[in-house]
């Protein structure tokens, strides 16, 4: 009896250089190291029966990878991760599976939006230090340290500051967001294709601002019609707004189906 | 919260997974004192090195040594090559991002003459100073061997040791040397000569080359009473049971041969007089089934490929290859894992075979007929008929095969216009054939190469066609098979007269290279990145005649370059061969046949 094991495993580390189709060869041969009882497919060049969620774009971590494997018999799940586990290179792991229905749809039709951290080193372009807050922290810290050498006071007024631009970051992105659309150009072999991003993000919002660090929080859609990179609409972002940055480390958190995580 | 220089870098290129390693059987071992550091550097891209099985086989063995740390060390694209140099960070390793500075040795892969420059770059982008003379026992020993080192003249200004013939065995004595020298802290002179009482090592700097006036050779002789004055090239004795890597590293990006190689033999005596791998890998030696059945079943488990490819120079010469290749469909086809075969002796019973393999995953046909007719057939000793050809064909066309790989080569010595046409009429021929049999779906594709005269074969002596006469050839050839259902390559003229340069090149090329690596020559054997005007710029400016070394023709007792490295084939036998090719004799094959007296099973070398 064929049945279909979903699991769920990272991408992390060195291994986010590797494409998905990379990817695909990397899971087939883990297979058959592992030995597991995998349906192969007929025909000339036989391959194993599995298929893969929507490709996470090269350079970009993933928490939350799927994988759905078609199984000829039935198969205990943890053995099936731990043996997966001890083929699969360094950076890639199986964190869970479970057997699904024989007859649910695929991954990649299903899966409708993706949720993206992204670490950014942000500071205020060169010719464009007015603030939307007006605050100096060199003036709260020189007021600060004549009145008051107390580390705690010292330490607590940074965070404020960070609090004050997280504020004001998320204000920027705020109003960025008010545009209807937002028109990207993408080189492909048959020209330049124009792409609007707008309808793309369903989310993007500030978590937190640390010596310099935004975490920047990116719920994307992803629909027939394809997705976007999200380092696209960074730097689509950064170049209208006051800010200079450079993306530090990009982490896909979930994947989701109408609204709920995939598993 | 902070980006390492390595991913800043990998952002900013092309396939950074070529440069991550953590490759499933990659081996990363800890730094420890006594350690012997060496980094196995291949000087082509992580896609072309990865598909050398010998590389494989140094990695396994080094690393077996608990003593010795082997880590790998590909050139870099252009594109992180332009980071490392802005950067200012040297090349590093795939294992532990180590520079490759910092390792004990170094040890270069050569295949061909065309990555010369390669090597040049990989030791700058190492920030190794370029020259043996300039690197004294701080600076890494550079060590280098594989098939191109069978002449290696043309790099001894920067390579201070060369490895002759087979490394297995001979590459832990040098490990055991360099071991007992760095104990004792000794200087590196002491080391080079140390290194010359192992079999197979050349150390040129213990080499003293004069000329005559016209520019030959006039003597090469070595500088030190205990130095050999011919270097014999090294085979291993019980290939059998030699070394076979059961655990190669499985890239994780896709690379040329992208499969398990198992070398089945070692060694051709088919004798084709142009063909030097031919000459520099006998004797032939086999392994047993037994032997192949066991190493395969291992490798399989321990790498997942669901290809085991039968590797040799000519592996439908397998004493048992029905039965191997019987017992390896019948075993590892319900797997779903194919064997295949990496090109055809042209004969039925080699067809018969490649359909046994079909059973499992679809392979192609590979032919290499060289020539347009059985004369100049004769001349270069290939012995095979049209007839055989054509029946071998026929046999594939009717066990359902659409697409065929024909391969041939031009400017052979004696080559007439009669010959060229007879590659059109034998495609021709072909194609009717396939249409025949086929019908519509049916494709030849035709490969063409120049002929480039080798060090230690039979045509060592011959010139090499003039550069306008093959342009003609070639133009010639394309245009009369222009036609559909055939697709025809063929090779830059310019870039197989560079070959043929270094190939039978002396030690006064390092110059030239050296001007060229500064002029930005680099990948060579890549179309886009060959640049000849810079090549010939890098001539012109030391006074250096290219014709001189490609189309000139060598009298009989002309003292070669490489007249010091002994591949165990005598040069009277090369010479009677390339009598016998002169006057269209053939040469059997020892195997089935008289012996041929070539002088590799005579006594200290087996």
């Amino acid at each position: 009896m064929e049945r279909i094991i979903r699991i769920k495993y990272t991408k992390e580390g060195m291994m986010k250089y590797l494409s998905h189709l990379n990817l695909v060869q990397i899971f087939s041969r883990a297979i058959r190291r592992a030995e597991l009882p995998v349906s192969i497919s007929n025909g000339f060049n036989p391959r194993f029966r599995i298929s893969f969620c929507p490709p996470l774009p090269l350079g970009i971590n993933s928490q939350a990878e799927y994988l759905d494997i078609k199984v000829i018999e039935s198969v205990n799940l943890k053995e099936l991760q731990k043996r997966l586990n001890h083929a699969l290179p360094e950076g890639i792991k199986v964190i869970k599976g479970k057997e699904i229905p024989s007859l649910s749809s695929s991954l990649s039709k299903t899966i409708d939006s993706a949720l993206f951290i992204v670490f950014l080193d942000l500071k205020r372009k060169k010719n464009n230090q007015q603030a939307a807050i007006n605050i100096n922290s060199n003036q709260i810290l020189t007021l600060a340290s004549e009145e008051q050498k107390d580390k705690a006071i010292r330490k607590n007024l940074i965070e404020r500051e960070d609090n004050y631009r997280l504020i004001e970051i998320n204000q920027e992105i705020r109003n960025f967001l008010q545009q209807k659309e937002m028109i990207i150009e993408k080189s492909k072999p048959e020209g330049v294709k124009r792409i609007d991003i707008r309808p793309f993000i369903s989310i993007m919002q500030g978590l937190n601002y640390k010596k310099g660090v935004l975490e920047l929080k990116l719920h994307l859609k992803i629909g027939p019609q394809g997705n976007i990179n999200p380092c696209s609409l960074v730097e689509y972002w950064l170049n209208q707004s006051p800010y200079q940055g450079e993306i530090i480390q990009i982490y896909r958190q979930e994947l989701y189906r109408q609204g709920r995580a995939v598993m | 919260m902070d980006k390492n220089w390595l991913e800043k870098m990998l952002d900013q290129v092309e396939k950074p997974g070529r440069y991550i390693g953590k490759e499933f059987n990659q081996i990363v071992k800890k730094d420890q004192a006594e350690m012997i550091k060496i980094a196995l550097a291949f000087p082509d891209l992580y896609e072309i090195g990865m598909s050398y099985l010998g590389f494989k086989i140094l990695y396994h063995i080094l690393n077996q040594r608990k003593d010795v740390f082997a880590e790998r060390v590909f050139s870099p694209a252009v594109d992180l090559e332009r980071l490392l140099r802005k950067e200012k960070i040297p090349v590093f390793s795939l294992e532990t991002y180590r520079p490759l500075n910092n390792f004990d040795l170094v040890g270069f892969t050569i295949q061909h003459e065309l990555c010369f420059t390669n090597i040049l770059n990989l030791l700058e982008l190492g920030h190794i100073p370029l020259k043996a003379e300039d690197r004294d026992e701080n600076s890494p020993l550079i060590i280098a061997g594989g098939p191109g080192a069978f002449n290696p003249e043309p790099l001894v200004d920067f390579i201070d040791a060369f490895v002759i013939g087979e490394g297995e065995e001979v590459i832990l004595e040098i490990m055991e040397i360099y071991r007992q020298w760095k104990r004792q802290q000794g200087k590196k002179d002491e080391l080079l000569l140390r290194l010359t009482k192992i079999k197979g090592l050349y150390v040129p700097s213990f080499y003293r080359v004069e000329y005559k006036e016209d520019g030959r050779i006039k003597t090469i002789a070595p500088t030190k009473k205990e130095v050999p004055s011919q270097i014999k090239k090294r085979i291993i004795k019980d290939f059998d049971q030699a070394t076979y890597p059961i655990k190669p590293i499985v890239p994780n990006l896709e690379v040329v041969h992208d499969r398990i190689t198992l070398e089945i033999l070692r060694g051709c005596t088919r004798g084709c007089r142009f063909c030097q791998a031919g000459m520099i890998y006998r004797p032939v030696r086999e392994r047993s089934l037994i032997q192949l059945l066991e190493l395969s079943e291992k490798t399989l488990k321990n790498t997942g490929y669901e290809e085991i490819s039968l590797s040799s120079l000519s592996s439908t010469d397998y004493s048992q290859i029905e039965e191997l290749i019987k017992r390896m469909v019948d075993h590892f086809g319900e797997k779903g894992v194919g064997v295949s075969l990496p090109s055809l002796r042209i004969d039925t019973f080699s067809v018969n075979l490649a359909q046994q393999i079909q059973r499992v995953r679809k392979v192609g046909l590979t032919f290499a007929p060289e020539v347009g007719t059985e004369r100049l057939r004769r001349v270069i000793n290939k012995n095979v008929s049209e007839e055989d050809l054509f029946s071998s064909l026929e046999a594939a066309f009717q066990a359902g095969w659409r697409r065929v790989k024909l391969y041939f080569m031009v400017g052979l010595p004696t080559e007439t216009e009669e010959d060229l046409s007879g590659i059109v009429r034998l495609v021709k021929k072909v194609k009717s054939l396939g249409r025949k049999i086929a019908g519509k779906k049916m494709e030849i594709n035709i490969s063409v190469s120049v002929f480039v005269p080798k060090a230690h074969t039979p045509f060592q002596w011959e010139a090499q066609e003039k550069m306008e006469i093959l342009e003609q050839k070639l133009s010639f050839l394309s245009s009369q098979l222009k036609e559909r259902h055939i697709l025809f390559n063929y090779s830059d003229v310019r870039r197989s007269f560079l070959e043929a340069v270094f190939a039978r090149g002396d030690r006064r090329l390092g110059k030239v290279l050296e001007k060229a690596h500064q002029l930005g020559c680099k990948f060579d054997s890549w179309q886009e990145h060959f640049n000849y005007e810079n090549w010939q710029k890098a001539f012109r400016d030391n006074q250096i005649s290219m014709e001189f070394y490609a189309t000139r023709e060598r009298q009989k007792d002309e003292i070669f370059p490489w007249e010091h490295i002994s591949t165990g084939v005598k040069r009277e036998y090369l010479w009677q061969e390339r009598e016998k090719s002169k006057i269209e004799e053939s040469t059997p094959d020892c195997r089935f046949d008289s012996c041929t007296s070539c002088g590799v099973c005579e006594k200290g070398l087996i």
